[in-house]
């Protein structure tokens, strides 16, 4: 296997289902002779066409209801919204058209559409580029959510996600584009609904998502250290959430602390540690922590913004005090 | 006169209506007796521009509406028992009871679909005729849509990006001067919507909503130019919404001038009296009542049919991936 | 006598449920609140307890049978107290709790044992009586768990008959494909907490430091954590030691359960009471079975090295020999550490070469870095 950046591994799951379906295309801002902010469509114009890989307005509401219509009549449509922050732009085809349609029109169409975007702070991008809004799209029953923080799971997820019949929203994370790691070649696809543990441990299991596993890993080091031995489990998807293996990793440690990026209020981290509770009560040696942002617009300023949002040493503090 | 309806499809729009008008005339009826659930919103006055609209569309043709849909619904050439089974919530229902009266979608025929966002209609129809210009099939699609939805954000850049991109589309607003109470002139900024197309660099027309063929002879001039690569065409309908926004509505804003003075244009009287000099008032009368009791059994037989079992929600969330692309318009 | 009734919830909900499974047997003795059935209605399954502490005399229901609300479903005999009234809770309702504020873990844990939780005291935080609190008022495995026995163990016992067993034992790792690692271990940090503990008062043999660190590592090596089971490595769900003892009777080889759950000074208890045991050849059977790797350690001979052999149906095991002043290079400057060889031998149909380094690369870096223990 050989290495590639996840902004590489993405680009890659992108060209290879355009080869493979020519019903898949794309739609976004910059995606094309640029190859997106990100690059993330690097070159998929060039060898596809401006006709499969579309420049769009800046009109995010629109592009993403187009997403729909055009979902229904049988293309494949995948989605770049710039930042997570415009999400809010794009709710009400999410929430209004394309998470209700399949069923509220009785099965009548699918809606087989990729919503790309990446969210995150750390990059010193502000209060309007900084969002981690997974809470706002997995409470919606209809869309599926992932979020995937290695590039091998960022490319099998993305294919995954292109190929099933429903919407999905696909999370990445600014930071996260220049990782690398190593990354399957050809057909390499991930189930859409399954976690991943991804360090084995007895002590305590960190459920995170997203960049912050990287922090929970980082974390679990530190905790090793003073022989406390971490589980991390890597939710991969949000929703469908993989209950079972979160369930399963706490009864066999006993404590959760769960590490999501959102806010903490009403957010991702809130819904992990209800079912938590739900369903491992009996086996709970603590209260199940939760790390998130603090409950404040992102500050630009670093000091500041590395205040709000969670990062190892936070992760370390927080399974320390909760005993 | 060119575009003109031969006199078959102008006698099929004539009967539309009137089951149009039987059907919304009903509901009110029933909804006093207490037998209906939730709003809905009739367009009773507003027949000969959603009927005059959708005559000129294929069952290829994709059409998106509004909660105000039920003259699309059946100028689309949905079958009227079923669209009533919906209405009542019915397992028969298009849609299995699941959606209601506002949100009725026909794969078959390319109604896809209802819509009750405001404007949410619009997007996913720029997004249809994209898929429908990249297929390559001369297909087409209208989006209806009303002087409401027309201040929407989405309205514009949807107008933008139909326009940008030539796509096979026809923005049909009915302008029926009223978003939900408050009149079009607190609400829009110029009083004819069509001149917006000039904006967007599409040509945009102006057509008497209440007048059956002018609005056929409009539709088939834009369907024409898109079907060709022409691109999108803005048509507004002026017409007039006779009833309230909803059953829900209380009235009290419309003024009993402006109804009197739109009463004599109703869409049905002029076409009636057109097809009289033609057919003949006993023919005339003769079709009407057909429609009529077209109507009456269409009620009977929804009202009876069963309910929906909870069990029919087992299927859950998501879906399987049933439909391709080939699928829709298939009763073609 | 005292008959057990079910009691119902003083609500409209349930008038009667269904017997789904029996937790005690005639002549078992209960305590006041033990668990002795679970009832299912429609709701929920719930529980019923023992109103007061006895033995059971009889049950008066079967398995599947429908109980009215009210109806005896089993007679104490020797009551230890009068019938209390019926609690106005019925099942499905919390228990009455204790006065101490314990995780819901504990609280499992406690029931399961017979624990009466007001009697501990919290260690947790906020005075949170915690698994650790209720583990050690009850030395026994609280978490009674059918353990897979594959293959039954030498019988342990006064008699030389256990030799006889030892021998047959050894003889079947002849049919096992086995191979060894070594790794050196400076030992280093490890002498210098064992002479930190014993300055704060605790005792901690250099080998109680090495089967904790082990226990936890094993946690997350779960190839080396396992059985084999006729054509294949089944991993243990539970990280059980054996810890080898030389005794006056020979080797014996008494186990460490849950040793991945116990704090340093729990593991050198718990090690301390299995060597007096086995010393007084008072083990019971259940305290020599089910270990999932073992630790020989015969650095108090002073051994330069060995290598041990694989105890089925484990399928590894750890040799320690002594701590030994060695010159160490350090980079800029020669050294005397003391280093121990660490050997370790496997099942190579179980795991191989790479796996068992891993375990030891990582088993020496910990060693190396020991620190304080939570």
């Amino acid at each position: 296997m050989r290495r590639l950046r996840y902004a590489e591994a993405l680009n890659e799951a992108l060209r290879e289902e355009m080869r493979a379906d020519p019903s898949v295309v794309l739609y976004g801002e910059d995606i094309g002779i640029y190859g997106g902010v990100f690059k993330v469509t690097r070159a998929l114009q060039e060898e596809f066409g401006a006709e499969r890989v579309v420049d769009t307005p800046i009109s995010e509401q629109t592009m993403t209801g187009m997403g729909v219509g055009a979902a229904m009549m049988g293309l494949r449509p995948v989605i770049e919204i710039m930042y997570a922050d415009f999400l809010p732009l794009c709710l009400d085809a999410l929430a209004n058209q394309a998470s209700i349609l399949h069923f509220v029109w009785a099965g009548q169409v699918s809606v087989p559409m990729v919503l790309r975007t990446q969210g995150g702070g750390g990059a010193g991008a502000g209060a309007q580029h900084s969002k981690s809004l997974e809470a706002m799209v997995s409470h919606i029953p209809g869309l599926k959510v992932v979020s995937p923080v290695f590039p091998a799971d960022a490319k099998g997820l993305l294919k995954a996600a292109i190929r099933d019949p429903n919407p999905v929203v696909f999370l990445e994370h600014k930071l996260l584009y220049n990782t690398t790691g190593e990354v399957p070649e050809g057909d390499h696809t991930v189930e859409i609904g399954k976690a991943a543990v991804v360090r084995e441990g007895s002590d305590v299991t960190l459920v995170a998502n997203s960049r912050m596993v990287l922090e929970a890993l980082k974390a679990a080091d530190t905790l090793a250290g003073s022989g406390i031995s971490c589980e991390v489990v890597d939710l991969r998807s949000l929703r469908p959430l993989d209950t079972a293996t979160i369930v399963a990793s706490v009864k066999k440690t006993s404590r959760a602390v769960v590490v999501n990026e959102g806010w903490r209020f009403g957010g991702f981290g809130a819904e992990v540690a209800a079912q938590i509770s739900e369903a491992a009560f009996e086996y709970l040696d603590a209260p199940v922590a939760r790390i998130g942002t603090h409950d404040l617009p992102i500050p630009y300023s670093e000091p500041l913004e590395a205040a709000v949002v969670p990062s190892a040493a936070s992760i370390v503090e927080a399974v320390r005090a909760w005993g | 006169m060119t575009n003109a309806p031969s006199q078959d499809e102008l006698v099929e729009m004539f009967r539309r209506m009137v089951i149009v008008r039987r059907l919304e005339e009903k509901l009110g009826d029933l909804h006093k007796q207490g037998r209906t659930r939730g709003p809905i919103h009739r367009c009773d006055g507003q027949e000969a521009a959603g009927i005059g609209a959708t005559a000129v569309l294929g069952t290829d043709d994709v059409a998106t509406s509004t909660h105000r849909g039920h003259a699309h619904y059946i100028g689309k050439g949905l079958d009227l028992r079923r669209v009533v089974a919906e209405i009542f919530g019915r397992a028969t229902g298009y849609c299995r009871g699941r959606a209601g009266h506002m949100l009725i979608a026909d794969r078959a025929t390319g109604m896809l679909g209802g819509n009750a966002i405001v404007g949410g209609g619009m997007p996913i129809a720029v997004g249809q005729a994209l898929a429908l210009k990249a297929q390559g099939r001369g297909r087409v699609v209208a989006t209806f849509f009303g002087d409401g939805a027309a201040q929407t954000g989405v309205c514009h850049e949807s107008m933008n990006m139909a326009a940008l991109w030539k796509l096979p589309l026809v923005f049909f607003c009915e302008h029926n001067q009223y978003g939900l109470t408050v009149h079009a002139r607190f609400q829009s900024s110029i009083e004819d919507l069509h001149r917006r197309a000039a904006g967007y660099g599409m040509p945009g027309v102006a057509v008497d909503g209440n007048d059956v063929v002018a609005v056929y002879r409009a539709m088939r001039e834009a369907v024409a130019r898109a079907r060709d690569g022409g691109g999108p065409t803005f048509i507004e309908a002026k017409t007039y919404r006779m009833t309230g926004f909803s059953t829900s509505d209380m009235g009290g804003y419309q003024s009993g001038e402006e109804m009197e003075a739109w009463r004599p244009k109703d869409p049905i009287a002029r076409t009636r009296a057109l097809l009289e000099r033609d057919l003949g008032a006993e023919r005339t009368a003769a079709l009407a009542a057909e429609a009529g009791e077209m109507v009456e059994r269409a009620f009977e037989q929804a009202l009876s049919d069963p309910m929906p079992g909870i069990e029919d929600l087992a299927d859950g969330e998501y879906g399987a991936g049933e439909y391709g692309a080939d699928d829709y318009g298939s009763a073609a | 006598m005292t008959e057990i009734r079910l009691i119902g919830a003083g609500g409209e909900y349930m008038d009667s449920a269904v017997l789904v499974e029996w937790h005690v047997r005639p002549g078992d003795a209960v305590a006041k609140g033990q668990l002795v059935a679970t009832v299912e209605t429609a709701k929920a399954a719930t529980e019923v307890e023992a109103p007061v502490g006895g033995t059971v005399a009889e049950l008066l229901a079967a398995v599947g049978d429908e109980v009215a609300v009210g109806a005896a479903i089993a007679r104490l005999a020797g009551g230890n107290g009068a019938m209390e009234p019926a609690s106005p809770r019925g099942p499905g309702l919390p228990r009455r709790l204790p006065a101490g504020f314990a995780s819901p873990l504990a609280r499992r844990l406690a029931r399961d044992a017979g624990i009466d939780l007001s009697a501990l005291r919290g260690s947790g935080p906020h005075g949170r009586i915690t698994r650790r609190d209720v583990l050690s008022a009850a030395p026994r495995a609280p978490e009674p768990r059918p353990e897979p026995e594959p293959r039954p163990e030498p019988e342990h016992g006064r008699s030389g008959g256990y030799r006889r067993a030892m021998a047959a034992q050894m003889a079947r790792t002849l049919q096992i494909p086995m191979f060894s690692v070594s790794v050196d271990c400076d030992g280093s940090a490890l002498l210098a907490e064992r002479r930190r503990i014993k300055a704060v008062g605790g005792i901690a043999t250099v080998n109680d430091l090495i089967v904790f660190r082990v226990a936890r590592l094993l946690a997350r090596h779960p190839d080396l954590n396992a059985h084999w089971a006729e054509d294949r490595s089944v991993p243990q769900e539970r990280v059980n030691v054996g810890v080898a003892m030389a005794t006056e009777a020979g080797l014996v080889v008494p186990v460490l359960r849950d040793a991945d759950r116990l704090s340093l000074a729990e593991t050198a208890a718990g090690l301390r009471r299995l060597r007096e045991r086995a010393e007084a050849q008072g083990l019971a059977a259940a305290e020599v079975s089910g270990a999932t790797l073992t630790v020989t350690n015969l650095g108090g001979f002073g051994v330069a090295d060995f290598v041990p052999i694989v105890n089925p149906p484990q399928v590894a095991i750890l040799a320690v020999a002594a701590f030994r002043p060695t010159a160490v290079f350090d980079g800029a400057r020669l050294e005397s550490r003391p280093v121990a060889r660490l050997t370790m031998s496997a099942d190579h149909r179980a795991v191989d070469g790479a796996g068992v380094a891993r375990f030891l690369d990582a088993l020496r870096a910990d060693l190396e870095a020991f620190s304080v223990v939570a």
